[in-house]
């Protein structure tokens, strides 16, 4: 590699808005990233957008010895040259930012195949420091590695740590503050033909940018619009002159510059590791192996999901969240104790009525908005995101959308939209953000739509599941036409949107037994958004209703929807429940689930109830959710489908019953 | 175009006609006098013999016009499933490359090819004596991971080069030329491990990934 300037420990350039140094962290996906950046940065954390994307950026400070670093956590990347967003933004960090220290993760077991995106950083001239993570598995194996060889072949500081037990992070902390440039680094060699190209093009590149010349050359020869659009926009160069050296290039290689480069930087990165990386032969599988295979096996996978859901969601989420710990919080300390006091409280300093409804009483902002935030959403979606961040740090997830795939190639997605469905259990509108990890947008507005029409929240699951806990046949119908509809919508949808099919390629991580901490903290930051995005809903929705009732316009709204409710076989006053829900996918289900407690809905209605208010309405929060990652007009007319649909299904379900005869 | 060139086309339309009874054509309408041999120089050269009603190979040009048609099928392979040219370019590479395919490249091919039993057209390739043998010891050389059975081993040959985004997404994840890979799963999806990790892919990309196959591997 060209040489770079001596020691610039003290000298270099710092993060602009904070003055801090700053440290980049980069890697594969599943090396642990995380992990460490929770090590080093502990829980102040920001996450925040990458400018004019949707992927997000994780960000802390770290405090080493006296001084202190500003951290930035990149999402996963396989190569300086991107496929997805993602990566393009991991690149874009390095290229437009300076750093002071770029820590390249690695999976220690797996070094030989990641060492080559290390490579490219060593040769793109960043300050990097290669962190061989997970080094305590790596034990396990019996492998090998030798820091101090790789350390002299790479010029570059090695440090072997592992990010769970926190084993080594010290021994990386005091590299990173005494980090200092090496005098010669390795180095790629492409080829005569190749390397003639770079060092022709490399004088031509940008200067100043975060990645050396030879890197950007490098990337201009394999294609990547994006550098091609910054050189060219780079006054006083002849666009000739790139293409034709490209075009000589090209015409002179017997195999595609696609091929020939990773080629080149693996087998560099094979020769580095033949000599510092040392695996054993074959050992038995062990059992955390075989339970992997069964997972993936559907006559064993099946089941074990069965368990997973029975466990996970049913008893945990269901008896667990929404059974004992809302009855205690809502029946016992609300109902008991804060809603009486809080109402006894209006009553006696509060002269005007209309703002004592405001604050309690039937809808009020505490009776009704915090209420149901705390004491019912709050234990339900608590215990979701409990469970959801277990089963997903054990590496369940990959596994799960290995054997869905081929279903979801039919409703135009792949397996990997595995992630957001299952998270839309427990809030459809953090499921809708995550939905933009898809590779297509096509993907991406069919997902959004399932969520938004077939996937019932936690908070919606957990009323509609007490509602048809004693009749079991209006529970298995509404099973039955929630998943038919899933997989209907979704199959008609992949049929109406045209586009390529989607390819499903997944990492499969080893099944790990989930660590305490980690699950704390990925709960805990999910339990943050929830409330900071969700409470000022309910807040805002109980001023709604507020207003909806004093001014009579519910009134209004009501007598128009009352006709509708008729023609789908319900009792009138379905009508406010189906309103309210509006506001609040929930709401509409409690109101129903009073409704059926009094005794007013009939097996059949209850069905058809169910079965309308699953499908009807994202909730207010989704529905902005959805205009935020979809776009207005695209959010609008999925509201437009859902609504007529919603109510199209209930009367058909409704007809069907009554048709056939049965009495659920 | 040489002489031999031009018979080994007409022995190629012929087959077609005779071999294969595709369409219902005037045998003396197949050839183009522009480009084959006329049905007078193959006879001269004792390679078809005049019938009532017709003509008919003999058995030296039978054996002639099979082997012909087998490089022209297996040279359309090729083109397709490695080199992924189009439809018509592949069409022209396959009738200049099937003449100076010599036997032995011819097997290596054929082996590389993994055994193919049919071109890109789905019309049959005569086997060779490679395939027989192969086929006896029930191996292929190179065949796609989607083909492999579930635990078998092997090294990756080649990632097919059609789509470069999905070469360029596997090549990313390590999934490389010269690299032992196990096939561990083959339904509902595909799973597989190289190295000490494990991918899961659909048969798109599981059929893109060639693989030598280990032949004790049984």
């Amino acid at each position: 590699m060209s040489e770079q300037s001596s020691c610039s420990c003290h000298g270099g350039k710092t993060c602009e808005e904070t003055g801090l140094k700053k440290i980049v962290m980069v890697g594969n996906p599943n090396v642990g990233k995380s992990a460490l950046f929770n090590r080093l940065t502990g829980s102040y954390v920001t996450v925040s957008n990458y400018p004019g994307t949707t992927v997000e950026v994780s960000q802390g400070k770290c405090k080493i010895d006296s001084d202190e670093y500003f951290v930035e956590d990149t999402p996963g990347m396989y190569s300086l040259l991107p496929i997805t967003e993602e990566e393009r933004v991991s690149r874009d960090i390095l290229l437009n930012g300076k750093s002071d220290v770029v820590l390249c993760v690695v999976d220690a077991k797996n070094l030989k195949r990641m060492l080559s995106l290390a490579l490219q950083l060593v040769e793109a001239s960043l300050p990097v420091i290669l962190v061989l993570n997970m080094m305590d598995e790596a034990n396990r194996l019996d492998i090998l590695i030798d820091e101090g060889g790789l350390e002299k072949k790479l010029g570059v500081p090695v440090v072997g740590i592992s990010a769970l037990s926190g084993k080594g992070v010290d021994v990386l902390k005091s590299r990173i503050h005494s980090y200092c440039r090496q005098e010669s680094t390795a180095e790629v060699f492409y080829g005569d033909t190749l390397e003639g190209a770079i060092n022709a093009l490399a004088p031509v590149m940008p200067a100043e940018t975060g990645l050396s010349q030879r890197a950007l050359a490098l990337l201009l020869i394999q294609n990547d619009p994006h550098i091609s659009e910054l050189v060219r926009s780079v006054e006083g160069h002849s666009p000739e002159f790139l293409d034709s050296t490209i075009a000589e290039l090209e015409k002179n290689l017997v195999e595609p510059v696609g091929y020939t480069v990773p080629m080149m930087q693996h087998s560099t990165a094979e020769d580095i590791c033949n000599e510092a990386f040392n695996p054993p032969a074959d050992r038995e599988p062990s059992f955390a192996q075989r339970l992997s295979d069964w997972t993936m096996e559907p006559l064993t996978g099946i089941p074990i999901l069965m368990i997973v859901l029975y466990y996970g969601l049913y008893k945990f989420v269901g008896s667990f969240g929404a059974g004992t710990i809302v009855g205690f919080l809502e029946e016992d300390i609300f109902g008991k104790y804060l809603s009486p006091w809080i109402n006894e409280m209006l009553m006696a300093y509060v002269p005007w009525g209309p703002l004592r409804e405001l604050i309690g009483m039937q809808y009020g902002i505490v009776t009704l908005g915090i209420r149901y935030a705390i004491a019912i959403i709050l234990p339900i979606v608590g215990t979701f995101f409990i469970a959801f961040s277990i089963i997903e740090d054990t590496g369940y997830l990959p596994r799960l959308a290995m054997m869905v795939d081929r279903i979801f190639k039919k409703i135009g997605l792949n397996g990997r939209a595995v992630i957001p469905m299952t998270l839309g259990f427990g809030c459809d509108t953090m499921a809708t953000m995550v939905t933009r990890t898809l590779e297509t947008k096509r993907e991406r507005i069919i997902a959004t739509l399932l969520l938004a029409l077939a996937i019932p929240c936690s908070a919606q699951l957990g009323v509609v599941l007490g509602m048809v806990a004693n009749n079991r046949a209006a529970m298995a119908v509404w099973a039955v036409f929630m998943i038919g509809i899933f997989l209907l919508v979704g199959f008609l949808t992949a049929r109406l949107m045209p586009g390529d099919r989607p390819n499903f390629y997944m990492e499969v991580p080893p099944l790990r037994m989930p660590r305490p901490g980690a699950v704390f903290i990925k709960t805990y930051t999910r339990m943050q958004w929830y409330f900071m995005e969700i409470l000022p809903m309910f807040i805002l929705a109980s001023v709604m209703i507020w207003l909806g009732n004093i001014t009579d316009t519910f009134k209004v709204v009501v007598s128009w929807l009352s006709p509708v409710m008729g023609l789908i076989g319900l009792p009138k006053e379905a009508a406010v429940a189906f309103l309210f829900g509006f506001f609040r996918r929930d709401y509409g289900a409690a109101g129903l689930y009073d409704l059926q407690k009094a005794g007013a809905l009939s097996g059949n209605q209850l069905a058809v109830a169910v079965i309308t208010l699953t499908l009807f309405v994202p909730c207010i929060a989704q529905f902005l959710m959805m205009k935020k990652e979809r776009g207005l007009k695209m959010a609008c007319m999925m509201a437009l489908f859902i609504f007529p649909f919603a109510f199209l299904v209930g009367g058909l379900v409704n007809v069907l019953l009554n048709v056939t005869g049965i009495q659920l | 175009m040489k002489t031999n060139e031009r018979i080994e086309e007409s022995l190629e339309k012929l087959w077609e006609q005779l071999e294969e009874n595709s369409g219902g054509n005037m045998l003396s309408e197949i050839l183009d006098p522009e480009q084959n041999a006329s049905l007078e120089t193959l006879e001269e050269k004792g390679l078809i013999e005049k019938i009532q009603g017709g003509i008919r190979f003999t058995e030296t040009g039978r054996e002639e016009a099979r082997l012909a048609i087998r490089r022209h099928r297996l040279s359309e392979r090729l083109f397709h499933d490695i080199i992924e040219t189009n439809q018509d370019d592949m069409e022209e590479a396959a009738c200049q490359f099937e003449h100076v395919v010599k036997k032995e490249i011819e097997e290596e091919i054929c082996r590389l090819l993994g055994h193919p039993e049919t071109c890109p057209h789905g019309k049959p390739i005569p086997p060779g004596s490679c395939c027989q043998k192969a086929r006896l010891s029930g191996d292929k050389f190179v065949a796609s991971l989607a083909s492999l059975k579930r635990g078998e081993k092997g090294i990756i040959a080649y990632i097919k080069a059609g789509d470069s985004k999905k070469l360029q997404k596997l090549m990313a994840m390590g999934i490389l030329p010269g690299n032992p890979i196990t096939l561990t799963h083959a339904f509902p999806s595909f799973a597989f491990t190289v190295g000490y990790s494990q991918y899961a892919v659909d048969r798109d990309m599981a059929e893109a990934i060639y693989v030598k196959r280990s032949v004790h591997a049984k």
